[in-house]
């Protein structure tokens, strides 16, 4: 009885030179270790805009808005971070690896809801005939880039890699219906490009 | 002169942070029946499932718990492996070992803490959650968040942990050894626990094997089950460790076998830093063909299992989970009848019921005299008076 009484007297006697083992958090700042989950925010310089975020995203926090009738037409990214569980799944699956990164900011309470967002704003590319989004500008770049010699395959990418390079001629923007051969060679969606293609092959 | 009465607990539990209801049937003092009904908090986790895809659906396991948090995801990822064959790289086991464990680990201190407070002895609830901080630092070190790890990946680990971090971690972790050796020396020695604990709430082996008790529970109860020993996953199969068996199936065993595993968990992590080889993480997996599996891991409160059935496409058709708490629950049956109306708040604690809500309690009132039975306060209140008389008679 005596002795184990004693064990945990030098318990708490080692305590009372110790002082209080709890932290005194909101008066001294805590600092997150090295690869903590908190608050993610995209880096305007790395991300791309393929929205291969808001693509895997398990709980649906990251919007994607494409605004076509604005000018230059934009693709806008927002992270909801009342929505966000901060599993970094968006920070593993960036095409780039970088676009989007987990800060260790972790105190987020606020009474505005509008503070809780990250937003990232790219120019959309869009289809000359039909008006759909081709993809952001920067992610096109980042395509041609990536493949090299082999982006002069594909006309989108080459007007528009060459082109920002002002390598080639502005086309213009008339497109003359039916799509016929010579739109072969202006920025056109998945859809145009094949009936351009298939009506070349077998005609109307 | 007895009277017969009747005392409902929940939906919101009393103790633990989980809404479920038991309806106690008192004769005097002593319960002579309990009804127990759960799945109070149906929260459409499984068939929320079927809407994400094979990765998404490990971050929703993830949250069915907020403790288990490891294990969960865990047991659907090996589901999931099994069914695509994937050979899982050593050093993502070993990873997955070292993560499983600390959770245990702050498990089973957590528990300790709150039976402590529940009995009235705060001193115990203070020790064991100090002594489980530093488990918790090196868990947000290992995974970036002290809960919901996002760990695990189907074919590996998402992150590994630097040999650097790994040190730190063993540090920490083995340095609440010494700590967590005393306090299970004053658990196990302590007169008044003895006399509080000891013969109470006491699930005989019989009753174990008919209810399918799990976990601590189970053996607490002389039933010698555990996971990780009969059916090896992740690294356990590489580790030298022990499982303990109690055979008197009381509170006092369930509350020693917990502080014996936290120090077993630590022998094992202690292990597996030290044996961990280097390499890949990341098994790489490209699609899930289709077919049908289970997964099943020791969660701090017993076996969790998960079914998982894929028809080829990125989405599971269906998936089961069956937490410990569904086993472990039912034996209140066993245990609470002929106890004590103080006794039945540790009884129902002793099973560690695994739930993350918000602790509530709907109060029942006496319709003839409009008072207020039994509340979360007035229960816990019932128990610390017990220890209080108890500690004046030892």
């Amino acid at each position: 009885m005596r002795k184990p009484k004693l064990r945990e007297l030098k318990e708490a006697i080692r305590a009372v030179f110790r002082g209080p083992y709890t932290t005194k958090y909101p008066f001294e700042p805590h600092v997150p270790p090295d690869g903590f989950r908190g608050r993610s925010e995209f880096n305007e310089d790395d991300c791309i805009g393929c929205k291969a975020c808001a693509e895997v995203c398990p709980a649906l926090a990251i919007e994607v808005e494409d605004d076509t009738a604005a000018d230059p037409p934009v693709r806008r990214l927002t992270i909801h971070h009342d929505k966000c569980i901060f599993c970094g799944h968006c920070e593993l699956n960036c095409t780039v690896e970088t676009g989007v990164h987990l800060t260790k900011t972790f105190d987020m309470a606020t009474f505005d809801r509008s503070e809780l967002r990250n937003t990232i704003e790219h120019e959309l590319v869009i289809c000359a005939s039909c008006g759909a989004v081709v993809g952001t500008r920067k992610h096109l770049l980042w395509l041609a880039e990536k493949l090299g010699a082999k982006a002069y395959a594909n006309p989108t990418l080459i007007i528009t890699a060459d082109g920002s390079m002002e390598l080639a001629e502005p086309f213009a923007d008339d497109v003359v219906e039916p799509l016929a051969r010579n739109e072969l060679m202006r920025v056109l969606c998945t859809d145009c490009r094949r009936t351009v293609v298939v009506r070349e092959l077998w005609g109307e | 002169m007895s009277h017969k009465s009747m005392i409902s607990i929940g939906p919101f539990h009393p103790l633990q942070e989980e809404a479920e209801f038991f309806q106690l049937y008192l004769d005097g003092e002593k319960v002579v029946d309990v009804d127990v009904r759960i799945s109070y908090t149906h929260r459409g986790i499984e068939k929320l499932n079927e809407s994400k895809t094979f990765d998404q659906v490990a971050f929703v396991v993830e949250r069915v718990c907020g403790i288990c948090s490891a294990s969960h995801p865990l047991a659907y990822i090996q589901a999931v492996e099994d069914i695509a064959h994937v050979k899982v790289p050593e050093r993502a086991l070993y990873l997955r070992t070292i993560v499983n464990e600390m959770e245990r680990i702050h498990s089973h201190l957590l528990w300790v803490g709150l039976a402590g407070h529940f009995l009235g002895y705060n001193t115990v609830f203070m020790w064991a959650w100090k002594y489980r901080e530093p488990t918790m630092e090196a868990l947000e070190i290992a995974t970036g968040s002290r809960v919901n790890y996002a760990n695990c990946k189907i074919g590996g680990v998402r992150r590994d942990i630097t040999d650097e971090h790994l040190k730190m971690i063993d540090r920490l972790v083995t340095g609440t050894r010494g700590d967590i050796e005393m306090l299970t020396a004053a658990v196990v020695d302590d007169p008044v626990l003895h006399a509080r604990l000891k013969g109470v709430g006491v699930l005989s082996k019989a009753d174990a094997y008919a209810y399918g008790a799990c976990g601590p529970t189970g053996r607490g109860s002389g039933m010698p089950i555990d996971v990780r020993r009969d059916d090896p996953y992740a690294a356990y199969d590489r580790i030298d460790w022990n499982i303990f068996v109690e055979e008197t199936g009381d509170v006092f065993a369930k509350a020693k076998i917990r502080l014996l595993e936290a120090l077993e968990s630590i022998k094992i992590i202690h292990q597996a830093i030290r044996d961990i080889p280097g390499g890949e993480i990341d098994a790489k997996v490209e699609n899930i063909p289709a077919g049908e599996a289970i997964g099943h891991v020791e969660a701090p409160r017993g076996e969790t299992f998960h079914y998982v059935r894929s028809d080829g496409s990125n989405y599971p058709v269906r998936h089961k989970i069956r937490a410990p708490s569904y086993n472990n629950v039912p034996t209140f049956k066993a245990s609470c009848i002929g106890a004590d109306i103080s006794d039945v708040a540790i009884t129902l604690a002793s099973v560690d019921p695994c739930y993350s809500c918000t602790e509530r309690m709907c109060t029942a009132v006496d319709a003839e005299s409009g008072k207020e039975m039994f509340d979360f306060a007035q229960l816990v209140k019932l128990s610390q008076e017990k220890t209080e008389r108890i500690r004046k008679q030892v």
